[in-house]
């Protein structure tokens, strides 16, 4: 059945009038038009005209914020909240909803209020919720938005907020109801779709972060959209929201630097940073609690009581009470110290600063403190102490000066104990000035410009200079500088270390000194030479005005001036003998001192036996002072040294003129050695040469290159090998090699080619020092020599060839004379005399045979001497004397016993000898005949012979009682040939020569002792036993 | 006696006192003589063409050494080669006035020389010559 208006209307009326609710219905501008009864009942709400009927009026009363809702209407959404007055006259809190409708009767929009009374507390809490969310929602910095969905692909703007219309320039009524497609720009529209589709299907809430471009300006916002659903699941809204994080996004960046920053300032200060919130008793802790303290859970926050756990249990109580009062007072920072627990479960001591913040009322707020871990710092100081006293005390001078290089230069703040003592300064006279005060006119200039570039440089240098002290007084000091650099890397200060060296230095240059004279003597081949320097830096560095050196001769009898240092032209000391440089052993001030052994020092010259004392006055020479040099403790030079002054204990007894007079006494005898050895090199006329084991020459004398023609250099630059002759090299070289592998001494004879193209021969003698890898020669220039043995050796060969000719010539001879004498002979034997009767012709022929006769012992005797003299290899054999003896005395037997000689003979001392037989006994024969032959008249020949040992040589005497000869007038003819002393019908002349000619030719020798009517005595030496 | 004695001498008038003295030793039956080795050598050479039975053969050579055409030595050397067989049956005596004793080693050291006798030989020499081990059977 269908209702008419009317029965409608009625049950309508019955359906308002029973609801627990609230209806009201207002017209487009608000008034009400309708109540049903509960609106009349709970909240005096009537159907009226008049201003008070309108709802907006009712509603205004009671709520300040009309405008607000006034909006809502405008905008019908949610449950909105309101105050009405109920029938009790109360305030009445409601909530209520509009729902809007056009009323076709009466062609207008109308809208009817659904309100429900809740109590106030809920009222208030909707309320709030309600104010703030609309607050919220408008005020808000961040974009918000509704979008309403349409079958899950179509987005409608259905709300926006100021912000939203802010950012992005449009307005809401633009906005409103537009597709997010016109209002989205579509550089980004992908990424929204993409993302509200993803918050649609997987139902939930998305965010994301996007950039896009409105009015012209770029912003980046943090997107979150949530999607809403009806019953049956169909997403019908998404609510979104965008945070403007442009200006985060700088801010964050500015923030993590200003973190960082912060970080690193904590590092920096090696503290743990906190943060205490006083009024929310939070305590926030920084980073630095976990590097410095280990503690993890750093960040949270915790009360103050909670942190005070960390703090030591005795020092717990007194920071607390020290914080509780510092909090009460207006101070604005705090400090203190405590130990404070790490997470090793260790105490370390912390030093606490902070300050403190406080409000406009002065209660403090916040206070923000840093925590430094000061255990290290503690032992630090412990330290710090421990050097101060050091320095304080140390005997090296600490200096601490500021580090100002401008013209004032550095300002020295602090000096120690041991500087004021160095320098004499006190510490008030010195603190402000700077170190330059020390300086003066030795200080050397070149070491203070390497130490001023050190110290610019922030280097540690460390250098030794002269300074002064404060009376004037030089001194050496050793200087360290290092300059202390501050945290920000700036030099601040410098820092000088300074020891007194003078003594040390003093020491140093003595040793220099010594090694330099020593170097001097031994670079310079001219003793002279090297002694100017020694006497030159004995003078200086003892500061003597003159000075000489006497050196004793070679030979030890004289000692002669050789160098002399003067410290300027005014000193001069003549010569004592006049002409000469030389002293006698025991003459004037050196020569005493030789003949003493010992330093002689005299102080006052002019009044004692000094020699040259006009010259020493001249001079201005006071006091003088002679000092022997001394080799193996015999004086080899003596020092002679001069002062305008009387000499100090430095200069009488030095340690460097000490030490000189011992260590150079050798050196000088050295070169006194070395100058004798190169006399002999140079003036050599032997060619003498070292040379190196790869064959070269190393050093050369003048012999050499005078001899060769080739200059030093010369010799010196080619291998010796390409002077030999062409000939001479092979055997040259394996000479050479023998010498290298260490062959003591070699002799070797070879030719060397001259510049000028001459052959020279040489003969060497070479000794190698093989640990030195040299080769010392001495070299013969034997040209001459061998010239002359190859003409010895020519003429020899040139004799002997003629000698042989001539030996052949007179066998030659002798036969050929021989052949018709021994026919004759002959036939002298075979002719039959007894035939011939002319007496005449019998006399001419026996006078024909004994002339034969004669000629052919003549011609025997000689061809007897010519075979001994040609003979030359005698084969000898031993033979006993007594055999020989015996053989020629039965040969001569008759001839002894008609002459009635007797013979002794006396062989028991030497029984034989070594000797060619028929030599023997040919001598044997001949001195017998001989004594026969010259017997004395009428006494009857003796003759004794004896063999003997003389001066280790065998010899045999033949003495005899015969006529004897005068030795004066013969004794240098006797044995010669030919020579016939007597008138004897015998005597040819030639045994006695045949005898000596068979005993010389077996190397021995004879000789005569005669006298007249005496006798004679031969006596042999043989050669060999 | 020995049958044959050959004197080989350049010197007629050594040769002469050879025979003269060989004869009056009564040394030999016959001598024959020859002026150089050359000579020498060719009458052994013409006496070897002969048939053995009337062949010639010396038994002493009394050769002289300084010879012209061919010497002693030469001819020593050319008869040692070519008749060795008449070694034994022909002995020589090496005869010379020569003074180099050179000569007489040389002479001592020849296997077909053995003797050296100083010229001239003298009665004395042909005496003791008799005696001598190599010739002692031709006179017993």
């Amino acid at each position: 059945m269908m209702l008419n208006d009317e029965q409608f209307g009625f049950y309508m009326q019955q359906v308002l009038d029973n609801v627990p609710s609230a209806v009201v219905v207002t017209n487009n501008i608000g008034n009400v038009i309708y109540t049903n009864l509960f609106a009349k009942n709970s909240f005096n709400l009537y159907h009226s005209a008049g201003s008070e009927s309108l709802i907006f009026n009712l509603l205004r009363a009671y709520d300040p914020d009309l405008e607000i809702i006034n909006k809502i209407i405008l905008e019908p959404t949610t449950k909105k909240i309101g105050v009405l007055i109920n029938s009790n006259s109360k305030n009445a809190f409601i909530e209520y909803n509009i729902a809007s409708f056009y009323n076709n009767n009466l062609q207008e929009q109308q809208f009817i209020f659904t309100i429900n009374s809740i109590n106030e507390n809920s009222w208030l809490e909707l309320k709030a919720n309600k104010k703030q969310l609309e607050l919220i929602y408008e005020t808000v910095d961040d974009i918000l938005f509704t979008i309403e969905v349409k079958n899950n692909i179509e987005f409608i703007f259905s709300s926006v907020n100021n912000a939203f219309c802010k950012s992005t320039g449009y307005t809401k009524a633009e906005v409103i109801n537009a597709n997010i497609t016109d209002i989205i720009p579509k550089s980004s529209l992908n990424l929204v779709l993409l993302n509200y589709t993803k918050a649609i299907e997987s139902k939930q809430t998305v965010k994301w972060e996007e950039t896009s471009t409105f009015n012209n300006e770029e912003k980046t916002g943090l997107v979150t959209i949530t999607p809403v659903f009806d019953e049956i699941n169909n997403c019908i809204q998404l609510i979104g929201s965008i945070r403007d994080i442009t200006e985060r996004k700088k801010a964050e960046l500015k923030l993590q630097l200003s973190n960082e920053r912060f970080n690193f300032v904590t590092k920096a200060l090696g503290a743990a940073i906190w943060d205490w919130d006083i009024e929310n008793d939070r305590v926030y802790w920084g980073e630095g609690f976990f590097k410095i303290f280990g503690i993890s859970e750093a960040t949270e926050g915790k009360s103050f009581v909670q942190v005070l756990e960390r703090c030591h249990v005795d020092d717990r109580f007194r920071i607390e009470k020290s914080l509780k009062l510092i909090l009460q007072t207006t101070e604005t920072t705090w400090s203190n110290s405590y130990r404070f627990l790490n997470n090793n479960g260790k105490f370390v001591q912390v030093q606490d600063k902070a300050i403190i913040i406080r409000n406009e009322a002065g209660k403090a707020i916040r206070m923000i403190g840093a925590l430094s871990d000061i255990t290290i710092r503690k032992a630090e100081e412990q330290q710090l102490k421990l050097y101060k006293s050091v320095i304080t005390n140390t005997n090296d001078c600490v200096i601490i000066a500021e580090a100002d290089l401008s013209n004032n230069g550095p300002k020295i703040i602090y000096v120690n104990e041991s500087f004021t003592k160095m320098t004499g300064y006190t510490r008030e006279e010195i603190i402000g000035k700077t170190p330059r005060v020390l300086q003066g006119p030795k200080t050397n200039r070149n070491v203070l410009d390497k130490l001023r570039k050190s110290l610019e440089n922030q280097e540690i240098c460390e250098v030794e200079l002269i300074n002064y002290k404060k009376n004037g007084e030089e001194y050496w000091v050793n200087l360290s500088i290092f300059p202390l650099i501050d945290a920000q890397g700036k030099c601040t200060h410098f820092v000088s270390i300074q020891r007194d060296t003078t003594e040390r230095n003093k020491h140093s240059i003595e040793k220099e000194t010594i090694f330099e004279i020593i170097q001097s003597i031994n670079k310079n081949q001219n003793l002279s030479f090297s002694l100017n320097e020694v006497i030159e830096n004995v003078c200086v560095f003892l500061g003597f005005h003159y000075g000489e050196i006497w050196s004793i001769n070679i030979d030890e009898t004289k000692m002669v001036h050789r160098a002399t240092y003067r410290i300027d032209d005014s000193k001069f000391l003549g010569e004592i003998n006049k002409g000469t440089n030389t002293l006698e052993k025991g003459q004037g001030l050196p020569g005493l001192s030789w003949k003493l052994k010992e330093r002689i020092y005299i102080e006052d010259l002019q009044n004692s036996t000094f020699l040259r004392k006009a010259d020493a006055l001249k001079s201005k020479l006071s006091s003088g002072m002679a000092l022997p040099i001394y080799f193996n403790n015999e004086v080899i030079a003596v020092f002679n040294l001069f002062s305008e002054k009387p000499f100090t204990k430095e200069q009488i007894n030095s340690d460097l003129l000490n030490k000189l007079t011992t260590q150079i006494g050798a050196y000088i005898q050295k070169n006194r050695k070395d100058l004798e050895l190169n006399q002999f090199f140079n003036m050599s006329a032997d060619m003498l040469a070292i040379s190196n084991l790869n064959g070269y020459f190393k050093k050369v004398n003048p012999a050499f290159t005078n001899i060769l023609g080739y200059s030093e250099e010369e010799m010196l630059n080619k291998p010796l090998i390409n002077f030999v002759h062409q000939d001479d090299r092979n055997l040259t070289l394996a000479e050479l090699e023998n010498v290298q592998n260490g062959k003591i001494t070699t002799y070797l004879e070879n030719r060397f080619i001259a510049k000028n193209g001459d052959v020279k021969w040489l003969s060497w003698t070479c000794a190698p020092l093989v640990e030195e890898a040299l080769i010392f020669s001495v070299t013969k220039d034997i040209t001459e020599k061998k010239k002359m043995d190859e003409e010895l050796k020519n003429l020899i060969k040139e004799l002997t060839n003629s000698n042989l000719e001539l030996k052949q010539f007179s066998y030659i001879t002798s036969h050929n004379m021989r052949s018709p004498l021994t026919n004759l002979l002959a036939i002298l034997d075979i002719l039959d005399l007894s035939k011939i009767d002319d007496s005449e012709t019998l006399e001419l022929l026996s006078a024909m045979k004994a002339s034969t006769n004669h000629l052919n012992d003549t011609l025997n005797d000689l061809i007897r001497i010519l075979i001994i003299k040609g003979n030359t290899n005698q084969t000898l054999e031993k033979i006993a004397f007594n055999d020989v003896l015996s053989n020629v005395s039965d040969s001569i037997g008759s001839l002894i016993k008609n002459s009635g000689t007797q013979i002794l003979a006396n062989f028991e001392n030497i029984d034989s000898v070594y000797f060619n037989k028929t030599y023997l006994e040919s001598i044997f024969l001949n001195l017998i005949t001989n004594s026969i032959k010259y017997a004395q008249p009428k006494i009857k020949p003796l003759i004794t012979i004896k063999s003997f040992i003389e001066d280790g040589k065998l010899k045999l005497s033949f003495s005899d009682n015969g006529i004897g000869f005068n030795e004066q007038k013969v004794k240098d003819k006797i044995f010669g040939l030919y020579q016939k002393f007597h008138n004897h019908e015998d005597s040819k002349g030639i045994g006695l020569y045949l005898v000596q000619s068979q005993i010389n030719s077996l190397g021995g020798s004879i000789h005569v002792q005669s006298e007249i009517n005496k006798g004679t005595t031969f006596t042999i030496t043989f050669s060999k036993t | 006696m020995i049958p044959i004695v050959f004197c080989v001498d350049d010197d007629r008038v050594a040769l002469m006192i050879s025979k003269l003295n060989l004869q009056k030793t009564q040394f030999c039956k016959e001598i024959i003589t020859a002026e150089n080795g050359k000579q020498a050598l060719d009458y052994f050479d013409s006496q070897m063409q002969l048939p053995e039975v009337e062949r010639k053969i010396p038994n002493l050579i009394l050769l002289d050494l300084n010879m012209p055409v061919l010497d002693g030595w030469e001819f020593l050397e050319l008869f040692s080669n070519n008749y060795p067989s008449l070694h034994e049956e022909v002995k020589i005596a090496l005869l010379s006035s020569s003074v180099n004793p050179d000569d007489k080693i040389k002479a001592e050291a020849n296997p077909f020389v053995f003797i050296f006798i100083d010229k001239a030989i003298g009665i004395d020499n042909l005496k003791s010559l008799k005696e001598h081990p190599e010739l002692v059977k031709y006179f017993s």
